[in-house]
């Protein structure tokens, strides 16, 4: 169970490697490698990814409402901490809310779950995505304003993506092919972008993004099992939801910190951290998830 | 058949422009990082990946490494032929009819042509190419100068973890599989958007003579390719992946070593695009037939 978990987890933890190894070897410069992800590769992975599901209006419903309901709890505990710990809420806010149902939630499902489970996994990450790349933007750069959205290249991606979900239109073969092509380069480079970030980190800069390292994981698998229990769901709805709601801050809240906040080393440490958190934490309520579930 | 096509195509051009438009926007940012990136671990991890991933038959192994020498025979000594008839300089022309672009051009649409079962054949084929490249090439274009080290190539290290794999029959730990599977996927679109880029920095001119050894490259190389796997009887995805691979442009990496050994470096730009324009508007006609 830990070794096929870790296998699931090991590309990320991998692609932060090659990072942090090539960084402590010599001076990085991954301005080229930013701008690449965040311009052309990144909108072109939502565009392909939101693409290839279209959602069931029941599923919605409630995955969907708990995915909502699941990142508005974690982000006003968020704000709250921030807010007590005087640190900057546009890093730990978003950092918390946001997390990687793509990259970490789905294979774990699909292992854990099969077919059906990811099936709602997929729905759990769709609604977490395009409020990330929407609202989420917006918490990052810290004003509630349209104007500064609609010159990042991710927005209008995002923008185009919803429309099609409700217009349910599907790219043609040429189109999608070459997304999926261009968008395939968005996360191995992030992460080795996060590694490199992170060789440049003091160790006494640990004690905050770990604390909520710890409120992204525990706090949210947490919420997942109040928020699930709320809305009534049970078995396997119950147990995807807990799942995804403790999985790791999203490696992109990095580049995102980056480009609209700086700081970026300390969002570093709060995905990194998370991922190594999450990697025994769902080790450890896995087998309950899978009894529920069955 | 026409759309066909298109899906095929249509993201490789997409990619080159991109990589083009980004290199005219943008002139003094430094893409070394990203080509350091994508030659020391995308290419070894995907390399791994798609070898270790996919079943391929071992006994292909040498119908293509005869195929290949054939391949270079034909088009160097044609080459070698040309460059005595109109006075040219060997060093630049043979190698550059030579040495195909098979990474940046061929890898991708081998995928996109023949699926996972054809990058694998054509990565093997580039790993053949590009350390004949790097020692062989990187002689004749710098006239005897050292050449590179062999053991130093990542795509020797790699090649070397899966022979010893496969000689002790142990399965890839799944782990790893899935890491040089994650890290390789930067490669085909990446090495295009390089390629882009490369094509807009180097100094373009047009003239009659690399054109003449540009069609060497394309039409020399498909049919020196078509003529030995008929001679081999090498049949399916293999076939097409060899045809393909040896229609290609010529290597931007001749370009890289003109450059680094002063050899008239535009000279060697103007055979890359010259032959790389060639290539696009004869790889439509190339797939189709194979198709």
């Amino acid at each position: 169970m830990l070794y096929q978990l870790f296998a699931v987890m090991a590309p990320v933890l991998s692609g932060v490697l090659i990072g942090y190894l090539w960084a402590k070897r010599q001076a990085v410069d991954t301005a080229a490698m930013g701008k690449l992800v965040i311009n052309i590769a990144t909108p072109c992975l939502i565009l392909s990814a939101l693409n290839k599901t279209q959602l069931d209006g029941r599923q919605l419903l409630d995955i969907g409402l708990a995915a909502v309901l699941v990142m508005l709890l974690s982000g006003l505990l968020a704000w709250w901490l921030a807010a007590r710990l005087k640190v900057e809420r546009r890093i730990y806010v978003p950092g918390v809310v946001y997390s990687n149902n793509g990259n970490i939630g789905l294979p774990i499902c699909f292992f854990a779950f099969g077919d059906a489970g990811l099936a709602l996994a997929v729905v759990y990450f769709v609604v977490v995505a395009l409020s990330h790349f929407s609202l989420g933007l917006m918490l990052f750069s810290g004003r509630f304003q349209l104007a500064p959205l609609l010159r990042s290249p991710i927005a209008w991606s995002a923008l185009i993506a919803i429309s099609s979900q409700l217009l349910s239109i599907s790219w043609p073969l040429w189109l999608e092919s070459s997304l999926s092509f261009m968008g395939a380069v968005a996360n191995p480079l992030m992460l080795v972008m996060l590694g490199v970030s992170l060789a440049g980190l003091q160790l006494s800069g640990l004690r905050v993004p770990m604390l909520f390292a710890l409120l992204r994981v525990v706090g949210g698998s947490l919420l997942g099992w109040l928020v699930a229990w709320l809305l009534g769901l049970s078995g396997l709805a119950m147990a995807v939801v807990i799942l995804q709601a403790s999985t790791a801050s999203a490696a992109i809240n990095y580049l995102l910190a980056k480009t609209y906040v700086g700081q970026e080393e300390q969002m570093a440490a709060l995905v990194f951290g998370s991922t190594l958190l999450c990697l025994p934490f769902i080790a450890l309520i896995l087998p309950l998830l899978m009894a529920l579930a069955a | 058949m026409i759309a066909d096509m298109a899906s095929i195509l249509f993201p490789l051009v997409a990619c080159i422009l991109v990589g083009m438009g980004w290199a005219k926007r943008n002139p003094g940012l430094s893409t070394a990082p990203l080509s350091q990136l994508l030659t020391k671990v995308g290419i070894p991890s995907l390399m791994f990946a798609t070898l270790m991933g996919n079943e391929l038959e071992l006994s292909q192994l040498k119908p293509m490494a005869l195929a290949l020498l054939g391949i270079f025979a034909l088009t160097g000594g044609l080459a070698w032929l040309v460059t005595k008839i109109c006075r040219a300089p060997w060093r630049i022309y043979v190698p550059g009819v030579m040495f195909a672009n098979t990474g940046n051009m061929g890898l991708p649409l081998c995928f996109f042509a023949f699926g996972n079962l054809g990058l694998s054949y054509a990565m093997l084929w580039y790993a053949m190419v590009s350390i004949t490249h790097y020692t062989l090439g990187d002689r004749i274009i710098g006239s005897g100068a050292k050449g590179g080290k062999l053991w130093l190539n990542p795509i020797v290290w790699s090649l070397s973890v899966v022979a010893l794999l496969n000689l002790l029959a142990l399965p890839a730990p799944e782990w790893l599989l899935n890491s040089t599977q994650l890290i390789g996927q930067i490669v085909p679109a990446l090495m295009l958007i390089l390629l882009g880029a490369s094509l807009a920095r180097m100094p373009s001119k047009i003239s009659i003579r690399p054109l003449v050894f540009a069609v060497l490259r394309v039409v020399g190389g498909f049919a020196a390719a078509v003529l030995l796997v008929n001679l081999l009887n090498i049949e399916g995805v293999l076939r097409g992946v060899i045809i393909v691979q040896a229609s290609t442009a010529s290597g931007v990496v001749n370009w890289l070593l003109a450059e680094r050994y002063s050899r008239q470096p535009e000279d060697m730009a103007a055979l890359v695009l010259t032959s790389t324009l060639l290539a696009f508007l004869l790889l439509p006609f190339i797939l189709a037939w194979l198709l």
